[in-house]
């Protein structure tokens, strides 16, 4: 393509011969003499040379368009042109020795960066009216009481539009229900097995063992979701079927103990690097009273440590709810499909998140109920998460002005 | 008084020390949890590594081979055992499903023994000697047979690292999801590196406290916690429904996974860019250097191993991302290596998630085999990033 190689080489002259001449006006006499607009004096005969430059490149291009006939082709060149002359007429204007080029230069950095830092709201904002359009365009289908307070869930039937019920129903108790239990169990084993490993890096562990743990910790926690769901189906699900088995109980191979107990583990390090921070985030000075006072370790971390950090690991827990209810692909793995409104942990139990993976697994439909759902079902997993982050940022704000 | 005195400190101090003992359970508990993790992978997974094939010299192949390849395989078979076979079925089953193709590669370039790779059932019966196998037991008594013969070969399974996925499983590979996972990688790397960076530049060095800082950070660490399906579902519905970008693809799928990092990059830098010391800026300042310069040629350089430590960190993160791309398509059917960032792709989770749904016993033999691979990714990418934040990290005094 010749076009945008000539509009570059051509502005690149045009710069170059600015510049040039720049240099020749740089006398003291040229300065003084520029006390005007830069046009209204033109000092230096090398303007004759910019003048010229651009009269054979005008010539040039209107040598090609002479020999060009369609439009298309005429469309290049006298854009090219176009162009060229707006860059002549910046240089020419701008390029002066008045020129202010080091604050240009910090203002279209600070433009850039501000710009790019626009990013994460256009994320978050994006986001919010995704999902709001859509849930809309469920909610005008299914009326939200439906949604948010029916009990049977079962989507499936919304695919057949020529058949008679084909409604589907959409009533998403039975899913809150089921994201809520496997939650209780993961955090159940999560918080305070992490609490206590916290407990044990922050208060007990030698340097050595800190520097060992640490990172194993951190394996645990960097480890994918995938291969917990693996993990869960290949290793834990026949380990815990076996198991009931030899007491005369039958556990599900997809139940919701199986799915909750490897998303506890999962959730471990998180809460136990979260706790860790806080809990030696506290003064020594209290607990080096505590000590002084007489009181074994164990009650000076029950009765000094623990309550100091108190919001600091509330709001570790309530990152860790909200990562469990979140979580998807050791439910997708590992939990059932089937809606399934029990309370008994054994049986399989489906998640708000398995359902949205299940719902676009595949080729959608934009106008369908069942698609337009999974959007409902997205918003209102947005929505709890969101609260549950502002809530714990605020815990965790509040407790570090209490000790900075 | 003494003695309750005692009793109580004997109390106290017994309380004392079954709570240290409760806290290192937790951690043995959770060290626990890492060890049978990885061991049962390790055991599930090493079969996915090597792969058993019958080796046959050229001396011992018959002279007239049927036409079709698959009956050659049969008749040489046959042949090199010198016992009648009732079925050939039964033999030609024991074959990997491209074993006529394998003969006929050999037949045009006979160098060295013809090998046959032997089907993902017969391969299963030599590495763990099921007894529940779907194999009959004619079929067994050939295998053992052959094994008796001293044929049936054990070598590292090369093809599990240069082909793509398959129907079949002593057929499939990781190659082509390796290279998705790559491509999407740096698709999200490329989109999401500059804005992160510049964002963290904004945020720490020029922006003044203020309303829109404040709301920027908010977004930012609100961002972080936010469960990645919904931007699996703000990738369809923004990329692919609204901007019309292909279903599948690296595109879509690096752009989805680079707005996850972003926050993450943005806090790492805000981390590193912070940690250098107010006297560097005081200093570069004091030479008259603006601030651009101050920020640019000064406190980046020094911040930059801080940088590449949390990019590294955010890349591991999103290397094993699934759900996400589940939304967007990329749970495609893929065998052929993708050629560039806008043809169908599969990355190397949603590959394991693939084969993890499979019935077949040999499936979770690959999965597991493939799930060691990311882990040994995730690894090299984890130790990379400590020993450059061990080597570069700078102690200011």
């Amino acid at each position: 393509m010749i076009t945008p190689s000539l509009i570059l080489g051509m502005s690149v002259l045009c710069l170059v011969q600015r510049f040039w001449a720049l240099r020749g006006m740089m006398k003291p006499a040229d300065v003084q003499a520029m006390q005007g607009r830069s046009f209204s004096l033109n000092p230096s005969a090398r303007w004759g040379q910019v003048v010229w430059l651009n009269g054979i490149v005008l010539g040039a291009f209107g040598a090609m368009a002479c020999f060009s006939l369609s439009w298309e082709t005429l469309l290049g060149p006298w854009l090219s042109v176009a162009i060229l002359g707006v860059g002549w007429w910046l240089c020419w204007r701008y390029l002066t020795p008045r020129c202010h080029a080091r604050a240009i230069a910090e203002g279209m950095v600070i433009t850039l960066l501000r710009l790019s830092s626009l990013v994460a709201i256009f994320t978050t904002a994006a986001i919010v009216l995704s999902l709001t359009f859509e849930a809309m365009a469920f909610f005008r289908l299914v009326s939200p009481w439906d949604f948010l307070f029916g009990t049977h869930w079962s989507p499936q039937m919304a695919l057949r539009s020529d058949q008679t019920g084909s409604s589907g129903s959409f009533g998403a108790i039975p899913l809150f229900a089921g994201t809520l239990m496997m939650t209780v169990i993961a955090l159940s084993l999560a918080l305070p097995l992490g609490l206590f490993s916290a407990i044990f890096l922050s208060q007990y562990a030698t340097h050595r063992q800190r520097f060992w743990l640490k990172p194993m910790l951190e394996i645990l926690s960097g480890i994918p979701t995938v291969v917990y769901g693996f993990f869960a189906v290949a290793v834990i699900a026949p380990t815990l079927r076996d198991f009931g088995a030899s007491f005369g109980l039958t556990v599900m191979t997809e139940s919701a103990l199986v799915a909750g107990s490897v998303m506890g583990v999962m959730i471990i390090p998180l809460v136990s690097s979260l706790c860790d921070d806080v809990l030696s985030a506290v003064p020594k000075r209290l607990k080096e009273g505590a000590l002084g006072l007489g009181a074994t370790s164990q009650e000076v971390i029950t009765g000094v440590v623990v309550p100091a950090a108190l919001p600091g690991i509330i709001s570790a827990f309530i990152l860790a709810f909200s990562r469990a209810v979140g979580e998807t692909m050791i439910v997708v793995m590992a939990a059932g499909i089937a809606a399934n409104l029990t309370a008994n942990p054994l049986e399989p139990v489906t998640t708000v998140t398995v359902q949205i993976v299940k719902l676009l697994i595949g080729d959608q439909e934009f106008d369908s109920p069942k698609t337009l759902s999974a959007y409902a079902l997205g918003f209102v997993l947005f929505f709890i998460t969101l609260m549950m982050n502002i809530i714990a940022m605020n815990r965790i704000k509040a407790y570090r002005s209490r000790y900075d | 008084m003494i003695d309750h005195k005692n009793r109580s400190f004997r109390r106290r101090h017994w309380r004392d020390r079954v709570f240290r003992r409760v806290a290192v359970g937790c951690v043995g508990f959770a060290l626990l949890a890492l060890l049978t993790l990885l061991s049962s992978l390790i055991a599930q997974g090493w079969g996915a590594f090597v792969s058993y094939s019958v080796e046959i010299q050229a001396q011992d192949i018959p002279p007239n081979l049927p036409s079709s390849d698959r009956a050659a395989v049969v008749a040489i078979i046959t042949s090199f055992l010198q016992t009648p076979v009732t079925s050939k079925q039964d033999v030609i089953r024991l074959f990997g499903a491209d074993a006529g193709s394998q003969l006929v590669a050999w037949l045009k370039q006979p160098q060295g023994p013809l090998r046959l790779r032997l089907s993902d059932d017969a391969d299963m019966v030599l590495k763990h000697s099921y007894q529940d196998s779907p194999l009959k037991p004619e079929q067994r008594k050939i295998l053992n047979d052959l094994r008796d013969l001293g044929v049936v070969r054990q070598h590292f399974n090369i093809t599990f690292f240069t082909s793509g996925d398959s129907r079949e499983p002593e057929l499939v590979g990781i190659y082509s999801a390796l290279v998705g996972s790559l491509l999407t990688l740096a698709t999200a790397f490329v989109m999401a590196f500059p804005i992160g960076v510049m964002t963290a530049i904004y945020l720490t060095e020029y922006a003044k406290p203020s309303a829109w800082r404040t709301w920027v950070e908010i977004n930012i660490n609100n961002l972080a916690a936010v469960p990645s399906i919904v931007f699996g579902l703000l990738g369809l519905s923004l990329f692919i429904q609204f901007l019309g970008w292909p279903r599948s693809t690296p595109l879509v799928g690096g752009a989805v996974l680079a707005l996850i990092i972003l926050p993450t990059l943005v806090i790492a830098t805000t981390a590193a860019l912070k940690s250098v010391p107010t006297s560097i800026r005081m200093a570069a300042l004091a030479m008259g250097a603006s601030k651009t310069q101050m920020v640019f040629h000064h406190v980046v350089p020094y911040s930059i191993p801080g940088i590449m430590t949390g990019s590294i960190l955010s890349m591991a993160h999103i290397l094993g991302e699934t759900a996400p791309l589940l939304l967007i398509g990329m749970v495609a059917f893929i065998v052929d290596v993708p050629g560039g960032i806008t043809e169908a792709a599969t990355t190397l989770p949603v590959q394991i998630f693939l084969w993890s749904e499979s019935p077949e016993r040999a499936f979770a033999e690959k999965t597991a085999g493939a799930i060691l691979v990311l882990l040994v990714f995730l690894l090299i990418m984890n130790a990379v990033a400590i020993v450059l934040r061990h080597r570069h990290q700078k102690t200011w005094s």
